[in-house]
């Protein structure tokens, strides 16, 4: 059932978010469009799509098209940058508990689980609303509070790895610690990690834009997906595309990164048809 | 089966039969829908005692439910309400208030002067937790009440006071029910009772507060049987709320005139409200210090964009701390204006010691570039809109400016830190006028750092002319102090004065007996509204 449509969903997700990452990346360059440029004293009222302005103006007169793709890099960087943070910490919290074993995994895991009854948007909340909201407080809350389960994810592949027999010849080589964690150890626990990554820049995505509705995240002028919804609630009727055009995009963006992830999870499982090529 | 239907069907004629007869007999307690005005509170009440509470969810229900000695009526003028005539002697500081006898509070429990002693008693006891004692301390001496009969109290203030009778619109607490107890914590915060047209019924948290008419009220009975104001906090749900018939009142945004005025089953009403909106500038900044960069930057403003931009054109600019509604707006224009001209502002900062900066296009003084943060509450729409234009204006003259939307109780706790300097540049915030003039705690250097004088103003005339001001009690002395004191104020630039908005009420055609339109509201007095079908 189904594994050709996720390989094409996958394959269409993968370009969309590589279209995405293009334009986020190169759009600054080849365009000299300020995305918070408006002539303060010609203030009307948002402008429906149109050939001068694609997916129309905002209530004070700003391109959203241009404030769509400055918003991309914001929530790109978000996606990136914390997840890279929570994949490092976990991967490496999983790889020490798995390969020690015994009473340190018992207490690192008691600690990963002490961190997973954390709710994370609340901390988040409450560390931007005691300091001053930045886009780095973000990344870094966000990467230190979601790294727990690649860690246990990491733990379980160390676990089946370690009592292989290619890691005993290793062993038996007298091989460093060091090497054997990641130069043996490591590689084979990967493909867990790089569909949690996908599924993680998702969900800090989702993150940013909550923090930014609440206006907690990006502080105005500058454009995310997130305040730029928040912004058009109150013209919910007068411009329903101020809403639609950031909305859709979030779905958008999510939905592939899922997509994606599995995707990537299905072609790697050993148990799906595929599962000969690995 | 067949028993079962033929019960339903006995069950359901019963039903009907006992439905007729309910309507057929006159029942005085059967409500109908011209019985109940849905009214809007914009957030829940905190507590239902106006000497505790600072918030205008409490004090719409509290306005209901209380009353003072005066009351403001639709002309913004005071009217006797407790009291039934007073005296003040030649100096202005020995007042003699004879009070109303025929009234009862809410319980049955007759009204005397003793009440009105005890709640300024409250007011004065420094366990109460009220921002309003200083309305009845002048110069560090309290006013002094004391009970002459049951139905005469005099007051004794330690100098004229301008203001006083105003503040005698607070409303009275029945000492029957508080005396002995804790005030902060009493259950009465969540139960009043007043002697107000509307008594206290209910009070569902996150839903609505009820009222029953007052039968006995001593201005007339209230023609509208119960008040039910529902709690929503979201301006767009309270318009659907309007839209639905669900509320009879809701705020309307600008730009959403056109489209409500022209609803059938709406009349729209606009009003000046006697709130402007400002940036202050914090005076102890290294360039805020300097009154000719705070006019630099006044010129390089166009209000009627912002006014135009944010308000759609409902609203007036503001140039001076006072309304043009109240009789102390002064009547000439010879006041600092400041026209939008972007050009003298760069010349002005170049007065005041700044270059322009080739690399960054930023004006810099000492090295140091020209970029300043401007904070204001988050959850403000209009506010966080002035503060983009603001940014957009200062932008093309070469000034940079960062933007902060702060949750609102860290906000108060930046502006309100009793130490100086404090931690802001510039702020945008509204400033809610009273009736009188008397603008003591905001411009009096006094103020500062503890107090309403966040941004650290301090001109001794102005501090002169404050003094004069409420201790004064002819209105056209006053007028030419305040007429002095705004040209002061104007000159000297410590807040950048930018609207008055304008009040856009929507209000659901089955509500009668409104009063004008104007900043008392339209409801005012509620004893006269009443409903149609």
């Amino acid at each position: 059932m189904g594994i050709l449509t996720l390989e094409k969903k996958a394959l269409f997700s993968f370009l969309f978010l590589s279209g995405l990452a293009l334009l986020a990346i190169l759009f600054p360059i080849i365009s000299s469009s300020d995305p918070n440029y408006f002539d303060p004293n010609l203030i009307g009222e948002p402008k429906s799509p149109s050939f001068a302005h694609l997916f129309g103006t905002d209530d004070l007169g700003r391109d959203i098209l241009i404030r769509c793709i400055y918003g991309s890099r914001i929530s790109l960087m978000v996606g990136f940058i914390s997840v890279g943070i929570s994949i490092t910490i976990g991967t490496l919290v999983g790889v020490v508990s798995g390969y020690a074993g015994g009473v340190a995994d018992e207490i690192i895991m008691r600690i990963v689980d002490m961190f997973m009854a954390i709710p994370t948007l609340f901390l988040i909340l409450t560390i931007q609303v005691m300091m001053e909201p930045s886009i780095t407080n973000v990344m870094v809350v966000i990467g230190l509070t979601s790294w727990m389960g690649v860690s246990r994810l990491v733990r379980a592949e160390v676990l089946s790895v370690k009592n292989r027999l290619f890691i005993t010849a290793a062993k038996a080589r007298g091989i460093s610690l060091g090497p054997l964690l990641f130069k043996h150890i490591l590689p084979h626990c990967l493909n867990p990690v790089i569909v949690a990554a996908m599924l993680g820049m998702g969900s800090a995505i989702l993150v940013e834009s909550v923090l930014s509705f609440l206006g907690l995240g990006v502080q105005p002028p500058h454009a995310s997906w997130g305040n730029m919804l928040e912004n058009s609630l109150s013209f919910l009727r007068q411009a329903p595309w101020m809403a639609l055009i950031p909305g859709v995009l979030i779905t958008l963006t999510v939905l592939a990164l899922n997509f994606l992830g599995d995707g990537i999870r299905t072609y790697f499982d050993p148990r799906s048809k595929t599962s000969a090529r690995h | 089966m067949a028993s079962i239907t033929s019960s339903l069907k006995a069950g359901f004629l019963s039903f009907i039969i006992m439905f007729l007869v309910s309507c057929s007999s006159a029942d005085p307690n059967i409500i109908s829908k011209t019985d109940i005005l849905h009214l809007h509170l914009g957030g829940e009440p905190t507590y239902l005692n106006p000497v505790l509470s600072t918030d205008s969810p409490s004090s719409s229900v509290e306005g209901l439910v209380f009353s003072g000695l005066f009351r403001i009526n639709s002309d913004m003028e005071l009217e006797p309400d407790l009291v039934e005539s007073y005296d003040v002697n030649e100096e202005g500081i020995h007042y003699t208030f004879r009070l109303k006898r025929d009234v009862t509070w809410h319980d049955g429990i007759p009204f005397t002067a003793h009440d009105v002693k005890f709640t300024f008693d409250v007011i004065l006891d420094p366990k109460t937790n009220t921002v309003r004692r200083s309305n009845f301390v002048l110069n560090g001496t309290a006013v002094q009440f004391n009970v002459i009969d049951d139905y005469t109290i005099e007051a004794i203030l330690p100098q004229p006071f301008a203001p006083f009778l105003i503040r005698m619109a607070m409303g009275i607490l029945p000492k029957h029910l508080l005396e002995g107890e804790d005030i902060n914590k009493a259950d009465f915060n969540r139960a009043p009772v007043g002697t107000g047209p509307y008594k206290f019924q209910s009070w569902q948290p996150a839903q609505y507060v009820q009222l029953e008419r007052n039968d006995h009220y001593y201005m007339g009975k209230p023609k509208t049987k119960l008040i039910v104001m529902k709690i929503v906090p979201d301006a767009n749900t309270a318009l659907l709320a309007l839209e639905k018939g669900e509320i009879d009142e809701a705020g309307i945004p600008a730009k959403d005139f056109s489209r409500y005025s022209t609803k059938p089953f709406l009349n729209v009403h606009r009003y000046y409200d006697l709130v402007y909106t400002y940036m202050g500038f914090n005076l102890k900044h290294p360039f805020f210090s300097d009154s000719k960069v705070r006019r630099a930057i006044a010129h390089a403003i166009n209000k009627d964009s912002i006014v135009s931009g944010v308000l759609k054109g409902f609203g007036v600019k503001a140039d001076i701390p006072a309304s043009p509604v109240l009789w102390s707006y002064p009547d000439n224009e010879d006041i600092p204006k400041f026209a939008y001209n972007p050009s003298f502002a760069k010349e002005l900062l170049k007065e005041a010691g700044f270059k322009v900066n080739p690399k960054t296009q930023l004006f810099e003084k000492d090295g140091k570039p020209f970029s300043f943060k401007i904070i204001t509450n988050k959850g403000n729409k209009d506010r966080e809109k002035v503060a983009q234009i603001i940014q957009r204006f200062l932008a093309e003259i070469g000034v940079e400016v960062h933007i902060q939307l702060m949750e609102w109780s860290s906000f108060i706790k930046v502006i309100n830190a009793k130490k100086s300097p404090k931690d802001y540049d510039a702020v945008i915030l509204g400033w809610s006028l009273g009736l009188d003039p008397d603008s003591y705690s905001i411009w009096h250097s006094s103020q500062y750092p503890e107090g309403f004088n966040f941004v650290g103003y301090l001109n001794p005339e102005v501090d002169v002319l404050l003094e004069r001001g409420r201790t004064t009690t002819g209105k056209e002395q006053r007028k030419e102090i305040y007429k002095e004191l705004y040209q002061h104020i104007a000159q000297d630039v410590p807040y950048l004065f930018l609207y008055f908005p304008e009040s856009i009420i929507g209000i659901n055609k089955r509500v009668e007996g409104l009063s004008r339109p104007g900043p008392a509201g339209l409801m005012n007095p509620i004893e006269n509204v009443y409903l149609v079908d």
